[in-house]
């Protein structure tokens, strides 16, 4: 349930603003039209080890009165948005961050909806140092490295303590990719708590790619790749519930309301598939159908880790901040061909997840391909020893149970969400509270979630990642390591389900303070969160 | 406060005085369940039903009064969309997605009026929650942070007076409201509650707005209800566990609450004092099921009493329930109501039992009732609890 949210109010307040600036110079590039053909967000690769990235963050208010949040860099063809960052296992990689939200004065929905129970301890001013500042608004932004394994630490992947408050002045991120960091897909987005439904939903989230998937997974060696993020947009004045719109690489996903996204293959051509489910709330079933037929995907990763074995599905169950990667061969000549959401039960009190067409598959033997972007050669490095590696066969230190709940004030909210160790009385998490788990590196732990709520959740771990182990108690067959799980809802009937994750907290890079929560991002601003503190 | 008028409150406060020796005697129509239908505004008019009670507290035989206006389709658990008179056969309901309040004359089964707030006053898409003092009638309207005030006239129609702007500590609106003579409690559902003065129809705060002690733990007062002698001011609590705070208001004034956790039977918003105050029934809308909580008036201490099984139909054919309102008005109530909110919804019919200090909460064979429409949220009786 969950939506509370109501972008609305937080959306006016920057509108009269926006308004004013946005007459000289567009702040957010336009996005693609109706039916129009998908295109890939244009590529940055690193080069001799090393990307720099200039980034800005701005907002604006599209014609069709959308609010868009936008990663801006400004390329040699002009000004483009979310672009794909391409490194190698142990490049660094530097963004230069620049935060132009509309400042304007406070909300007071906005305060009502997350300054009340979430701030507990912040400012009233912002501070000057982004790794101090304690202060949060809807203009406050950083960003989160979902899904690498990186320090929890101010100027690289740490959302507790670095807030940017809007300023001229760029604020640097520099991280190392480790040099045995899985080559996959993996994402970027602010996290700024309480509002990173906000402006994850206005579409500031873009691609993270570590090369060499093909060492890997050589049948993906030489294939056309396409890199496809499906976001969640809510129109001023709308939730999640009320006329948001699923999209496809920043195209308009509504058929038949509107003409539907189009993705171009030739007959019978292999190609992989890069996928990220990055909307706020909406859990993804994906299917490719043929003739109504669903077909069968080679499933090559998930939450950037390239799975063990070979497997195939025929539909991609994804939670909000999923990925998976998959070779999908394209239809034969003049078979109608399609990309779509089949629709996801989220349980009783779920946001709504209908079925929706994503794009039509339009095969021509002309078909333009998207090159096979690779970034350049990787410098070459000692070996290393691969992550995760005897995960699956280690005797855990600690196990856990932790808990989802809610508790609710009305039909659409507010609901307070609840994340919680098991024998704890639930509270809502705020910024300053201390971590809820202190364990240390070189652990390895067992998590068992369970979900005593009639909706869907979305674990998320920051800096690492865990390997599914058990579902309802069951071992899974093929455990797989990701960083975002679905937990299933409550039935109301029987015990909870329940999820067991393996931890591995080997790492010593990711000693410090990190969090994690539910990734319906609604959840997340609302408080379904907690700290964990590893110590080296 | 936004507008008063003190020459428009004198006046009708003389009207009232007159109104209320008029419409003091005993009512002469059946007794009532009385929804407030409150369909979705793009339905349509809104309208509210009444249900005559057989004599095993079964509803039936619904009549449907057509309001006009529209209905908010859902909102706020505790903004209680039905407000029944004590001394009168009037019941209010709110038209949450007009911003208006219609009176039924009940005798009569039919809309005397709709009365809106002023301008600014909303009430969409959240609701309005009503209460009244027999006197004035008082709708908490969630969008604008507004409680407008409107005074009681001849025949169940209403004359807006005024309104006022409220917000709680941490700027939450106003999420539960109760009266008890010239005090107007409220639960802003954020941790604050606060008391007003309604002696002279507006509220005017007693500057006692204050975070309840559950605030700390993340249990936040959302529900209202007041002993009949006005000693004690109970809350229910936004939480997973079911909690309850009592506040000493025989001063006037909300003192610091004290804390009952009394089950783990879930959220306690809703909640409603049994007339014969030994009970107090809490609508645990998050797990299905209903509690009932031993209650000590003379002290105000809360224990653990009973939790019904899972009210049938949850969550797949309702999921949130909410209003708990007894049948009779006296003793345990016997049979408690409530509005079940969901895919098809219903009236839950739960038989109650007490004695020698043990309580059992039992649905009926003919729980649910189906509900007029599938986003009720508020149900009201008529004759009205006594205080």
């Amino acid at each position: 349930m969950g939506t509370f949210l109501k972008w609305g109010f937080a959306v006016q307040f920057v509108l009269g603003a926006f308004l004013t600036a946005s007459a000289q110079t567009p702040r957010c590039p336009l996005r693609p039209d109706p039916g129009s053909v998908v295109l890939d967000a244009p590529s940055l690769n690193s080069q001799n080890g090393a990307l720099s990235v200039d980034l800005t963050m701005r907002n604006a208010i599209d014609p069709l009165n959308f609010m868009h949040y936008c990663f801006d860099y400004m390329s040699s063809s002009g000004l483009i948005e979310a672009p794909t960052l391409r490194v190698n296992p142990g490049d660094t990689l530097t963004i230069n961050f620049t935060n132009d939200l509309v400042t304007t004065a406070s909300s007071r929905l906005a305060n009502e909806r997350h300054a009340p129970v979430h701030m507990h301890g912040m400012a009233d001013a912002p501070g000057t140092d982004p790794c101090n500042s304690k202060v949060i608004t809807p203009n406050t932004s950083n960003i989160h490295f979902h899904g690498l394994n990186v320090p929890p630490v101010c100027h690289q992947d740490d959302v507790v303590n670095t807030l940017v408050q809007p300023s001229k002045t760029p604020f640097q991120y520099q991280i190392q990719i480790p040099a045995n960091e899985p080559p996959g897909l993996y994402w970027y987005h602010p996290h700024p708590h309480g509002f990173t439904g906000l402006q994850v939903s206005g579409g500031a989230a873009g691609a993270i790619v570590v090369s060499g998937i093909e060492k890997i997974k050589p049948q993906v060696a030489g294939l056309t790749e396409r890199i496809f993020f499906i976001r969640q947009q809510i129109p001023v004045n709308g939730t999640d519930e009320i006329g948001s719109q699923l999209t496809l690489n920043f195209q308009t996903a509504i058929y038949p309301k509107a003409d539907a996204p189009i993705i171009r293959m030739k007959p019978g051509e292999k190609q992989f598939w890069r996928i990220a489910n990055a909307t706020n709330t909406s859990f993804l079933s994906l299917q490719v159908l043929f003739g109504g037929v669903a077909q069968s995907l080679e499933l090559i990763s998930l939450d950037g880790v390239p799975i063990t074995g070979d497997r195939s599905v025929t539909q991609l169950d994804m939670p909000p901040a999923g990925r998976a990667e998959v070779i999908i061969t394209g239809p034969p000549s003049g078979t109608p061909a399609t990309f779509i959401h089949k629709g996801f039960d989220t349980g009783a009190t779920g946001d709504p997840s209908p079925e929706q067409m994503l794009a039509k598959i339009v095969t021509n033997a002309n078909a333009a391909e998207q090159p096979a972007t690779a970034a350049t050669a990787a410098v070459p490095r000692r070996p290393v020893t691969p992550r995760f590696s005897g995960l699956t066969a280690i005797k855990p230190s600690t196990t856990r149970k932790l808990f989802f709940s809610e508790s609710a004030l009305g039909t659409a909210g507010p609901v307070n969400f609840f994340l919680a160790l098991d024998g704890q009385i639930p509270h809502l998490f705020t910024m300053d509270e201390p971590p809820a788990i202190k364990t240390k590196v070189g652990a390895v732990e067992d998590w068992t979630f369970e979900n005593r709520t009639p909706e869907q959740h979305a674990f998320h771990m920051h800096q690492i990642h865990f390997l599914v182990t058990a579902i309802n108690g069951v071992a899974v067959p093929n455990p797989t390591m990701q960083d975002t799980v679905i937990i299933p809802h409550w039935t109301g009937k029987g015990p909870y389900p329940s999820v067991t994750v393996r931890m591995d907290f080997r790492d010593p890079e990711i000693a410090g303070t990190f969090v994690y929560h539910c990734h319906i991002l609604d959840h997340e601003d609302g408080g379904m969160m907690q700290k964990i503190e590893v110590d080296p | 406060m936004r507008f008063t008028s003190v020459f428009l409150l004198l006046i009708l406060g003389m009207q009232w005085n007159g109104i209320a020796a008029a419409q003091s005697s005993q009512p002469a129509s059946p007794n009532y369940l009385i929804t407030n239908d409150d369909p979705p505004r793009k339905i349509g008019a809104s309208s509210g039903t009444f249900f005559t009670i057989a004599s095993d507290g079964t509803p039936q035989n619904g009549t449907k009064v057509t309001l006009g206006g529209s209905g908010a389709g859902g909102g706020l658990f505790n903004a209680n969309r039905v407000s029944v008179m004590r001394t009168s056969a009037c019941a209010f309901l709110s038209l949450n997605g007009a911003g208006e309040v219609g009176g039924i004359d009940i005798n009569a089964l039919q809309d005397v009026d709709n009365t809106a707030g002023s301008s600014s006053d909303s009430g969409f898409p959240d609701g309005m929650g009503l209460v009244n003092n027999g006197s004035y009638l008082y709708a908490s309207y969630s969008a604008s942070q507004t409680i407008g005030v409107f005074s009681i006239m001849p025949g169940c129609s209403l004359t807006f007076i005024g309104d006022i702007s409220v917000a709680g500590k941490q700027a939450g609106n106003v999420k539960g409201m109760a009266t008890h003579g010239d005090m107007l409690v409220v639960a802003y559902g954020d941790g604050s509650i606060e008391s007003f003065d309604i002696s002279g129809g507006i509220p005017v705060s007693h500057g006692d707005l204050q975070n309840a002690t559950g605030f700390n733990t993340s249990r936040f007062p959302a529900g209202v209800d007041i002993t009949q002698d006005g000693r004690f001011a109970i809350f229910g609590d936004l939480s997973t566990t079911t909690t309850i705070e009592v506040s000493d208001i025989s001063s006037g004034r909300l003192t610091k609450t004290k804390l009952y956790d009394v089950g783990v039977a879930g959220n306690a918003v809703s909640i409603y004092l049994s007339p014969d105050q030994t009970l107090l029934y809490v609508a645990n809308t998050n797990v299905g099921k209903v509690s009932a909580v031993f209650f000590n008036a003379t002290t105000g201490k809360v224990s653990h009493g009973c939790t019904s099984a899972k009210l049938r139909g949850w969550p797949d054919d309702w999921q949130f329930l909410t209003s708990p309102v007894t049948q009779l008005n006296s003793g345990t109530g016997s049979v408690l109501y409530m509005a079940e909110y969901g895919a098809i919804a219903g009236i839950a019919i739960v038989n109650v039992s007490s004695s020698g200090g043990k309580c059992t909460l039992t649905e009926a064979a003919a729980s649910p009732l189906l509900a007029p429409t599938t986003t009720l949220l508020s149900i009201g009786v008529y004759p009205a609890r006594q205080f």
